[in-house]
């Protein structure tokens, strides 16, 4: 194995819930800040690093590892937004292989290739499809690949729940040498409740909340573009809010190992979470609410 | 960043360019080796081949007091039943992974065994190999090492093999040495001054290792042989040894570099013991370690008359020979052939690599055209070398050597048999001898049916060795 260079920061999210478009952002945040920055997407969707790239073509490591012997870091490798220098694993062809294993090896070659020695970037950041987490969707939180795991969630359920399932990921392999939990990211806040919610469920948890990325048209239209609001907008207030998380990313350092709900609390919970919006949107007052 | 952190070795073929498939002169091999990247060669058709969790397990099956937990489906585990009829140092055991385990996870089943194992046969250190549904389901063996070392306060080392993440089965010592050493060794610890010598030996013959020891002894060393018959403790021994001497480096490289590089323990480099020569280096390169120059070179003068008077009247004069064997076994055995006067007409090695390079260019210019063959497994294009070739004499540790017999020439077979030191060449000379007698069984397995059809022979032996083109 490579010498490891930099903070190497995995990003676990629910497929959908924005955790791409975060991460890139933070990336050209990290970079715009003078870092040098690697975004490795582990999804076999291989779209994570799109819009650093202004929606260019890249080779994903596992297509260029089926058509080629030698593989060099210049074919599978873009240099994006701020100098970013973006990669995807890839997948198998739909319906044959296993995906989690080509996250393994895709991250194998890059040691291999001595990619961290040679770039010697100050982060890596592997954005992670977060709905599995099978043995090989773990791989990048085990065996000491990346040192922090962050979750991206929205307030809908199956994003919390998928969050849930990580925490368990985390809380079986931190003890033995896998990453912790540097926090989590509440994405796509828009009703009233969703950070309190998102809150309460870190509270549980034993985790906590590092940023609140609201919903906004901003981040629709950078997309469009092809680009990240960094680039596209970035004197806009939400461009603002990716640099704050890669600024808490990069200064603050503290991690813990989740503890996650089992299945019956997190039904519990979520349940008091249901009547709680149900009463509020209802406008219910309790007995003695208004004295 | 120290080797020993990452959780397995790289690969043979990462690490060292090593093939397992080839044929062409001494020259071009050399030349290969030599250049930028070696390319590597792929076979279309393979009729067998060895795998690393093999190797893992022929090295466990040599640790005192332990006991080996195959954590696979049961059909893995058959790969170590054929060390474990050969009086095994340890005892083995299989998780027996079934359906369910692959989709669920056998965290728990490891649990288990290991507990039970430690309550049953109370062993020194327990071993888990990985396998190949391992590979694929990543069932979290480090926690268990983890948890259950505490709890139990036992040594529990894991070896990461996968079955098919390199070509090259040699890749299994690689990665059992370096588990060995990452949790056997043990931090650091401050130098003494000591005489205290590393034998590496991993899958010698019993008697090809007393031939090493009574050598060594005899030179007044203190000796630590590992990790063939070694305990736990062993381990820790070698890393505060003056140094570390190799009986075959192409098994023990990975050993005696890691103990170089992470407790500085030097590792000298020399020859595999066979043949006078050969042996003699290798005696003398131990003597210049310690300071023995002069002893050494006198107990290589008195053993080597020894062994010429009872060598008395063998020669290879006039002799062709065709040679199958491991890599550094066939190097020594070739300059054993022509130093009783013998000629090496071709060799078939099990692998080839950057420890070979030097070899290769010596061969490269005193015989050029040399056919080297790189095969594990396969008789079929040896059969066809040889019937090209057409030797007097096979010597070889293949496993098919019945059909190689069949060609009518003369064969010995070197496995199980001694053939390190002087008393392994007085042996070996005594079988080569006795084959070149008595033809009459070679002969009467030729008037047998060959072994393939007409149709292969007309076709070139490295039919199905294709340079890889993506």
């Amino acid at each position: 194995m490579s010498e490891k260079k930099g903070k190497h920061i995995a990003i676990y999210g629910k497929g959908g819930i924005g955790k791409s478009t975060t991460t890139s952002n933070i990336s050209a945040a990290l970079a715009e800040a003078g870092y040098r920055v690697i975004q490795v997407g582990c999804d076999p969707k291989s779209d994570s690093t799109t819009i650093l790239r202004g929606g260019n073509d890249l080779p994903t490591v596992l297509d260029t590892l089926r058509e080629q012997s030698k593989v060099r870091i210049e074919d599978i490798s873009a240099v994006g937004f701020g100098g970013v220098l973006c990669i995807e694993a890839g997948g198998p062809v739909p319906g044959v292989g296993c995906a989690g294993r080509g996250i393994n090896a895709a991250v194998e070659l890059l040691q291999d290739l001595k990619l961290f020695e040679e770039y010697k970037p100050d982060f890596v950041l592997y954005d992670v499809l977060g709905d599995v987490v099978c043995g090989g969707f773990a791989v990048p939180i085990r065996d000491g690949i990346a040192d922090r795991a962050f979750v991206v969630t929205s307030s809908d359920f199956m994003a919390i729940f998928a969050a849930n399932n990580l925490f368990k990921a985390i809380n079986k392999y931190a003890p033995s040498g896998g990453a912790r939990l540097g926090g989590v990211i509440a994405n796509s806040v828009l009703l009233p409740y969703a950070t309190s919610l998102i809150q309460d469920f870190a509270a549980k948890t034993g985790t906590g909340v590092i940023g609140n990325v609201p919903r906004s048209m901003t981040v629709a239209q950078s997309e469009l573009y092809g680009q990240t609001v960094i680039e596209a907008a970035p004197k806009s207030d939400q461009a603002q809010v990716y640099r704050d998380l890669a600024n808490f990313i990069d200064k603050n350092e503290d991690t813990v190992i989740p503890k996650p709900l089992n299945g019956p609390e997190l039904k519990k919970w979520a349940r008091e979470w249901g009547d709680r919006i149900f009463e509020v949107d209802a406008g219910v007052v309790h007995e003695m609410a208004a004295i | 960043m120290s080797i020993l952190k990452a959780k397995a070795p790289r690969s043979r073929e990462k690490r060292l360019d090593t093939m397992n498939a080839w044929q062409g002169s001494a020259t071009a091999v050399a030349a290969e080796l030599a250049g930028e990247a070696t390319v590597q060669r792929i076979r279309t058709f393979s009729q067998s081949s060895q795998d690393d969790l093999l190797y893992a397990l022929q090295l466990l099956a040599g640790i005192r007091n332990s006991v080996t937990v195959v954590h696979a489906p049961r059909g893995c585990a058959a790969a170590g039943l054929y060390f474990q009829a050969r009086e095994p140092s340890g005892r083995l055991i299989v998780t027996n992974l079934d359906e369910r385990d692959t989709i669920m996870g056998a965290d728990l089943k490891l649990r288990r065994a290991v507990t039970a194992l430690h309550h049953r046969y109370h062993p020194e250190v327990v071993f888990i190999v990985s396998s190949p549904v391992v590979a694929i389901n990543n069932d979290d063996i480090q926690s268990v090492v983890e948890e259950l070392h505490e709890e139990l306060e036992l040594a529990i080392v894991p070896v990461y093999v996968t079955g098919f993440a390199s070509r090259n089965a040699v890749t299994g010592y690689d990665a059992t040495l370096h588990a060995l050493l990452k949790y056997l060794g043990g931090p650091r610890k401050a130098r003494e001054a000591n005489n205290r010598v590393n034998l590496l030996a991993v899958a010698e013959h019993r008697p090809d290792l007393s031939e090493a020891v009574r050598l060594l002894s005899a030179l007044g060393v203190e000796l630590n042989v590992l990790p063939d018959g070694a305990g736990a403790g062993t381990f820790r021994d070698a890393t505060s040894a003056c140094f570390s001497i190799p009986l075959d480096q192409d098994t023990e490289d990975y050993l005696g570099v890691s103990l170089r590089d992470e407790y500085e323990v030097p590792y000298i480099e020399a020859p595999r013991p066979v043949g006078l020569g050969a042996t003699g280096r290798w005696l003398a390169a131990v003597g210049a370690a310690l300071g023995l120059e002069e002893k050494a070179r006198f107990l290589h003068e008195q053993e080597s008359i020894a062994a010429r008077v009872e060598l008395a009247g063998f020669s290879l004069q006039g002799v062709r020979v065709y040679l199958g064997l491991a890599t550094a076994t066939a190097f020594g055995v070739l300059e054993l052939v022509q130093e009783f006067g013998g000629e090496v007409v071709g060799i078939t090695v099990s692998h080839l690599d950057q420890l070979h390079r030097r070899r290769l260019e010596e061969l490269s210019v005193r015989h050029p055209d040399l056919q080297i063959h790189v095969a594990d497994g396969q008789p079929f294009e040896e059969v066809s070398i040889l019937k090209r070739l057409t030797p007097d004499l096979y010597l070889g540790d293949s496993a098919h050597l019945g059909q190689l017999g069949r060609l009518g020439g003369a064969v010995v077979s070197l496995e199980d048999a001694p053939i390190l030191g002087y008393r392994g060449l007085v042996s070996l000379a005594g079988r080569i001898s006795l084959a070149l007698r008595n033809p009459s069984f070679g002969a009467a397995l030729a008037r047998t049916s060959p072994p393939y059809h007409d149709a292969w022979y007309r076709r070139s032996p490295n039919w199905h060795i294709k340079q890889e083109v993506k």
